[in-house]
């Protein structure tokens, strides 16, 4: 049976942030680079594990008040962050509410949308680093 | 051993210890905010000539 999950109140931190209020959007990708382990003698394309390459977009608000968005990102252009975290329900990390973790990824750039007659709002992606999932 | 109080409800409730993990950035917390060094060390409770409960605990 299909099931569905209504996203109402996940959460996402960076570091001790939590930007939850902020965010909007979300989009995590854990991805381990394919890499062709081909030979003579293959008859049909065999890939093996290469490199991690996570990321993780967020669409955010972007507030400039005090410890808002603004003034979380700013310095972190740039820089690779120690850790993000991201899970679906602010309820108990569990297997069903499992914690991903995206450590020392790297914050390239912050473009700022600023449009008429609509909120500001900034997509941010981090880029890289190792990612994990915790169900306890 | 430096002391840190929250001063952003994005980290904690404002005003209690902020509690250090290994992986959190300290100086980028006090930059952007969020919390800020305890300026204030543990010190002893004010000597009281009585007891605050003292006069509760009277019996008749």
């Amino acid at each position: 049976m299909a099931t569905a999950t209504y996203l109402s109140n996940p959460v996402v931190s960076i570091g001790a942030v939590d930007l939850s209020d902020q965010c909007t959007s979300a989009t995590l990708s854990q991805k381990i680079t394919a890499l062709q382990a081909n030979a003579f003698g293959s008859t049909a394309i065999s890939y093996t594990a290469g490199l991690q390459d996570n990321s993780l977009s967020l669409d955010l608000y972007w507030s400039t008040a005090a410890t808002e968005t603004y003034a979380t990102l700013k310095a972190l252009v740039g820089t690779n962050i120690a850790t993000i975290t991201i899970k679906g329900s602010s309820g108990a990390t569990s297997a069903t509410n499992p914690l991903g973790t995206l450590s020392n990824s790297f914050l390239e750039e912050l473009p700022v949308a600023y449009t008429l007659g609509e909120l500001t709002t900034v997509s941010v992606t981090f880029m890289g680093g190792t990612f994990a999932w915790t169900e306890a | 051993m430096d002391r840190y109080i929250i001063s952003s409800i994005r980290v904690g409730e404002i005003g209690k210890p902020f509690m250090a993990q290994p992986s959190d950035d300290i100086e980028w917390l006090l930059a952007g905010g969020f919390i800020q060094r305890s300026d204030t060390h543990p010190s002893k409770s004010a000597k009281l000539s009585e007891k605050p409960d003292a006069t509760n605990n009277k019996k008749d």
